[in-house]
């Protein structure tokens, strides 16, 4: 069995054909970094219009990829949410349509489960884990216990991870995106240890019981440590202290948030091997990844996180999520409504001033 | 140019959603006015067109779509779908303007000059012009009210009641039309479907000055 992926729900045009074993045949990503650089951060329209401008050739190319024709493809998966609606749209109709022409199943994918399940795709991994879910646009703790099924502990109750570290990097006159600017400067800090001190960040919930999140307080102390450096431009020296402290506190608060998340898995489900999974484009900070590292192996936890090219937006987890519902006969009519939002736990409270990010 | 004896035609560029077949003259079609909801309703009304037509997915040699200008988010559900079913199908997808439909399918019922008037839902309108025969006279172009010169043209489309203050008889894509004229009158489609926005994505640089970093120009 063959699926084709699209994804296009952010400022990624992805398309990929994997294999119901899970083999990765063909797995593009155009990312419109250069589109959006110069507005400081993703504009819907000009999203949207890139997606169309390019899904279509790329999913000829992912086809020609994997050296296969429509008529290898049984099945289509499409993300139709959670994103920006109108890039969402694009690939929902191209995915509706090849299933209509081709006659084979359409699956509606939810991005966020694309998220969820890439470590049954990359490690086989079993039902249940604690997922930490971190991106532009998502900071969660969840429970994946089965396909569709997810109970979520925490979210942010403001920016999510990715985003404060965009918007910091924006007021350190770092390039967009600033995430992996400021890992690239942070290892650029001289003296780690008085970089902390000179810049005492907060830990926002720090200790707290609640596995939520909060980011906004981290950027305003962003904002006050660049305005209490000298005037004028600002120097290597000072941006790459200030880029250290920000991942560290950044990577401290994940890393107690998930401590005791993993604590309340273990004592809930007992699991025989427990698993803590961090995916989404924040997971590719090696720095965070090593604390979350040390917070697993303190519980007798593992920790998984998938290659760096599963973990920024991609296609392959969508068709991936596609085989998953395939195989529990979960199929989608093609009139199919995409939903700009679209919790993975439904039941879960929506939290207030989280809006699309809860 | 090949001629084309069965086409698949869709349009959601508007306030339908519009969906054809055309078979070796005959034509069958699928219409419903909404507001929203195209991407919805789409897929299975061309579904729907093709059952009533007997023609099979297979068959179908070209597919037929309304490029805008109209709704963005409209025109581009239309869009993807044309070229995927395209793709899917290998058959070549043309594109055609909203206004060009509009025309044509005005001087088909009264042989006069007219000039296409569709509504951005903001403060301007899509205009375009055209001769007795339903050929261009101007390019579709954006335009305030006031610039608006209609003296000797019969007035269609969605936007010329709030332009007038009086409703035109035509606001509607007819989509069996879009399907015949591409197997008939070829040379008035676009090759590939290329989007007819007619404006950019309206959007301005960040204004806000932010702190200069002396080493940004070296990152990537």
């Amino acid at each position: 069995m063959n699926v084709l992926g699209i994804e296009t729900s952010c400022d990624e045009t992805a398309a990929a054909i994997v294999t119901g074993e899970g083999k990765i045949l063909s797995s593009l990503v155009l990312s419109q970094i250069k589109e959006h650089k110069s507005f400081g951060g993703v504009v819907p329209e000009i999203a949207a219009r890139s997606h169309l401008d390019h899904l279509h050739t790329l999913i000829r190319a992912a086809l020609d990829d994997a050296k296969l024709s429509f008529d290898d493809i049984n099945a289509v998966a499409a993300t139709c949410g959670p994103g920006l609606i109108g890039g969402v749209l694009v690939g929902m109709m191209a995915g509706k349509a090849i299933a209509s022409a081709r006659k084979i199943p359409f699956i509606a994918v939810n991005h966020l489960e694309g998220h969820a399940l890439t470590p049954r795709l990359t490690d086989r991994l079993d039902f249940p884990y604690l997922l930490l879910l971190i991106s532009g646009g998502h900071t969660q703790i969840l429970v994946a216990e089965g396909v569709g099924q997810y109970k979520r502990w925490g979210t942010t109750l403001d920016d999510a991870a990715g985003e404060c570290f965009d918007k910091s990097a924006k007021l350190m006159g770092l390039p967009y995106p600033g995430g992996p600017q400021v890992e690239k400067l942070a290892a650029l800090c001289k003296n780690p240890e008085s970089a902390v001190r000179r810049f005492d960040l907060p830990r926002p919930m720090l200790g707290r019981k609640e596995l939520d999140f909060s980011f906004s307080g981290l950027k305003t102390a962003i904002r006050n440590a660049v305005e209490s450096l000298p005037e004028g431009t600002l120097k290597q020296d000072d941006v790459a202290d200030i880029c250290h402290a920000l991942q560290a506190a950044m990577s401290e608060t994940l890393a107690d948030r998930c401590a005791r998340a993993l604590e309340k898995f273990i004592q809930t489900y007992r699991p025989k091997n427990p698993a803590l999974v961090v995916s989404g484009g924040v997971a590719a900070n090696m720095a965070i990844r090593k604390e979350l590292e040390k917070t697993a192996t303190k519980q007798n936890a593992k920790l998984y996180a998938p290659p760096l090219n599963l973990c920024a937006d991609n296609a392959a987890m969508i068709a991936w999520a596609g085989i998953e519902r395939l195989n529990k006969g979960m199929t989608d009519p093609l009139d199919f409504r995409a939903r700009p939002r679209w919790p993975l736990d439904p039941s879960a409270e929506p939290r207030h001033g989280a809006g699309v990010k809860a | 140019m090949a001629q084309f004896q069965k086409i698949l035609a869709l349009d959601t560029a508007l306030n339908d959603c519009s969906a054809a077949v055309y078979d070796e003259g005959k034509v069958f079609s699928e219409s419903v006015a909404m507001m929203q909801g195209h991407a919805e309703h789409l897929i299975p009304m061309a579904e729907r067109a093709l059952k009533k037509s007997g023609v099979d997915y297979a068959d179908i040699e070209a597919v037929a779509v309304t490029a805008g200008p109209g709704a963005f988010t409209g025109l581009r559900i239309g869009l993807s779908a044309a070229r995927a079913i395209g793709l899917a199908l290998g058959v070549p997808v043309y594109g055609i303007t909203t206004t060009q439909i509009l025309a044509l399918q005005a001087v088909r019922e009264n042989a006069e000059p007219v000039m296409v008037v569709l509504d951005t839902k903001r403060s301007d309108y899509y205009v375009q012009s055209f001769d007795a025969g339903g050929k261009p006279l101007s390019d579709a172009s954006v335009m305030n009210g006031e610039a608006i010169k209609a003296d000797g043209f019969v007035l269609i489309g969605d936007g010329v009641e709030r332009l007038t203050g009086e409703k035109s008889a035509i606001t509607a894509i007819d989509a069996a039309l879009m399907a015949e004229l591409l197997a008939t009158k070829p040379e008035l489609f676009n090759l590939g479907a290329a989007p007819a926005y007619l404006r950019g994505a309206d959007v301005t640089e960040s204004k806000r000055q932010n702190r200069i970093f002396e080493g940004a120009q070296g990152l990537k």
